[in-house]
């Protein structure tokens, strides 16, 4: 294993050295602005957007039952991933004045309907546990001698 | 093979290895503290699940991708097939749809390896700062790659202060190098958390398992992909909620990139239009009306964009083996680059390789779905040909060269 790991660390640096040296010796590259765009991404996943979710994810947990957990956590999931893909769309960032066939739809309107179906579904799940789990608690009950 | 390292090797060893002082206890604060991250669900094979699957989808992007680049460039070594006519359709939409379901995948993961960001002491060794870098490198790379990929596509231009097409392909390269440097440091992780059968601790039940976020994972990926991929496969069209495109929206039901008034073509070019067409036998000159004499053939080809978005259509016109050899040239061994009538832009030209003039499904286009082409669909003529990326099908052509292979 020891072998292949060197073999891989030899050639996975000589690509990262490959793109730094293409990309600094290609005119259609501006390094600056891309460095600038790497480490936007960088600081702003890391330290603005990740503990926002994780802050969002930690009032979740104090605020939603344990069983219920499931059902919302996934939704909350779907429904930043299907806002960030969106969120250029419904602002109409790329829309083009005279070409009609980019970005054509109504994707306020589908975003909506996404996000309705997204969490209309954790709703009906957490229903669904919540009367499953009394139907259990009455069963316990009938069962438990008089 | 070195079997006894030298004194320099061993020195060089040393200091790569030797401890590193740590920093006062007292900055030890916040996210540094022990337990800063309570969350149960986190955990060796979850991580190593999650990153198998994004190595994987990073991998078909980083091959379809440098498809993508090598048909536009290609190096005298490539050589790319006319058939089948869906290849560049199918390369491309594969490129771009997974590369939209990384972004959960992606965002997982990276939330899955967050606390180690909070290592204390932050460098051990200089080994381990080093590989603490590369991992910087490979996230910024892989944020950059996963979130320039989406602003390209939504065409939010104004986010991206450099050249898309370049940055993405060089950066494609750093993500991909900086991942195999990764995987060679993390493989012995990778290995002894898949080979462990007994359970790690789970959360107490019922709450999210391990297992109920990979498959939450996989359903966002899911959802992502089944409200964008119907813009380039056409039976979930009417799903694609959030597809940039629809591959029946636009100027005879066909979408568009560039637009006449973009391109600065105006409604001048209709008298005075002529084909050019020059090769070993001189030049020629057809005007529309020439072009419509000569043999017409119709075919059905698609028109795939590197954005991924695709549509097929009809298409009529004369095939392009015929044009060269109009002009002296042997139809299966001709090189032609078409020029379009636009005076500016980085996609003005085209070169047709062998493989793709001599099939005769390659026309220089006058009608499409049965109509003369409409000026945003490259009126008064305009290169398709079978398996090639839509900014190298040519619009607006007004001159043919053609050379012969040696």
């Amino acid at each position: 294993m020891t072998r292949i790991r060197v073999v891989l660390g030899i050639c996975g640096a000589l690509m990262m050295a490959y793109a730094a040296a293409g990309a600094l010796s290609d005119p259609d590259v501006e390094p600056g602005g891309l460095l600038v765009f790497l480490a936007v991404a960088l600081i702003t996943h890391d330290l603005v957007w990740l503990p926002l979710a994780m802050a969002f994810g930690a009032v979740l947990t104090r605020v939603v039952a344990r069983r219920h957990r499931p059902a919302i956590q996934i939704a909350a999931l779907l429904v930043a991933v299907v806002v960030v893909v969106s969120l250029p769309l419904v602002l109409g960032v790329g829309r083009t004045a005279g070409n009609p066939s980019i970005q054509p739809l109504p994707y306020a309107k589908n975003l909506a309907l996404l996000l309705i179906a997204v969490v209309g579904g954790a709703f009906v799940a957490v229903l669904y546990r919540r009367v499953a789990s009394r139907a259990v608690a009455g069963e316990a009950d009938r069962d438990r001698p008089a | 093979m070195v079997r006894h390292p030298g004194p320099a090797l061993k020195r060089l060893t040393r200091w790569l290895t030797i401890p590193l002082p740590a920093p006062p206890a007292t900055l030890r604060r916040g996210p540094l503290r022990d337990g800063a991250f309570p969350s149960e669900l986190r955990s060796a094979r979850l991580t190593t699940w999650l990153g198998l699957a994004l190595g994987a989808a990073f991998g078909i992007c980083f091959g379809t991708g440098l498809l993508s680049h090598l048909v536009q460039h290609p190096p005298a070594w490539f050589w790319w097939p006319s058939r089948p006519v869906w290849l560049y359709q199918v390369t491309q939409g594969v490129h771009v749809a997974t590369g939209l379901a990384c972004l959960p995948l992606l965002g997982v993961k990276l939330w899955s390896v967050y606390p180690r960001l909070f290592t204390w002491p932050p460098f051990r060794t200089v080994v381990h700062a080093l590989e603490r870098a590369s991992v910087a490198v490979l996230v910024a790379a892989a944020l950059f790659q996963v979130f320039g990929g989406l602003l390209n596509v939504m065409r939010w231009y104004a986010l991206m202060p450099f050249f898309f097409t370049a940055g993405h392909y060089w950066g494609a390269w750093l993500a991909a190098g900086a991942l195999l440097v990764h995987i060679a440091v993390q493989l012995p992780t990778v290995r002894s958390a898949l080979a462990r059968t007994p359970r790690e601790p789970t959360p107490a039940a019922p709450g999210l398992s391990r297992r109920g976020l990979l498959a939450g994972t996989a359903a966002a990926a899911g959802l992502i992909t089944l409200a964008t991929v119907g813009q380039t496969v056409r039976p979930l069209a009417s799903i694609a909620l959030l597809a940039p495109r629809r591959p029946d929206i636009g100027p005879q039901r066909l979408p568009v990139n560039k637009t006449a008034a973009a391109a600065g073509i105006g409604a001048e070019v209709d008298a005075a239009y002529r084909l050019v067409v020059t090769g070993p036998a001189g030049a020629m000159e057809l005007d529309l009306g020439a072009l419509n004499a000569m043999p017409q053939h119709t075919v059905e080809l698609p028109i795939a964009c590197v954005e991924g978005w695709s549509a097929t259509a009809t298409w009529t016109g004369v095939r392009l083996r015929d044009l060269v050899a109009r002009v002296g040239a042997d139809p299966e061994n001709a090189e032609v680059l078409v020029e379009s009538l636009e005076r500016r832009g980085r996609y003005r030209t085209s070169t047709v390789p062998p493989t793709h003039t001599r099939d005769p499904l390659t026309l220089i286009a006058l009608r499409l779905n049965g109509q003369t082409l409409h000026p945003d669909h490259g009126y008064p003529a305009r290169l398709i040909a079978p398996a090639r990326p839509g900014v190298l099908q040519t619009k607006w052509v007004s001159h043919l060269a053609v050379q012969e292979q040696p």
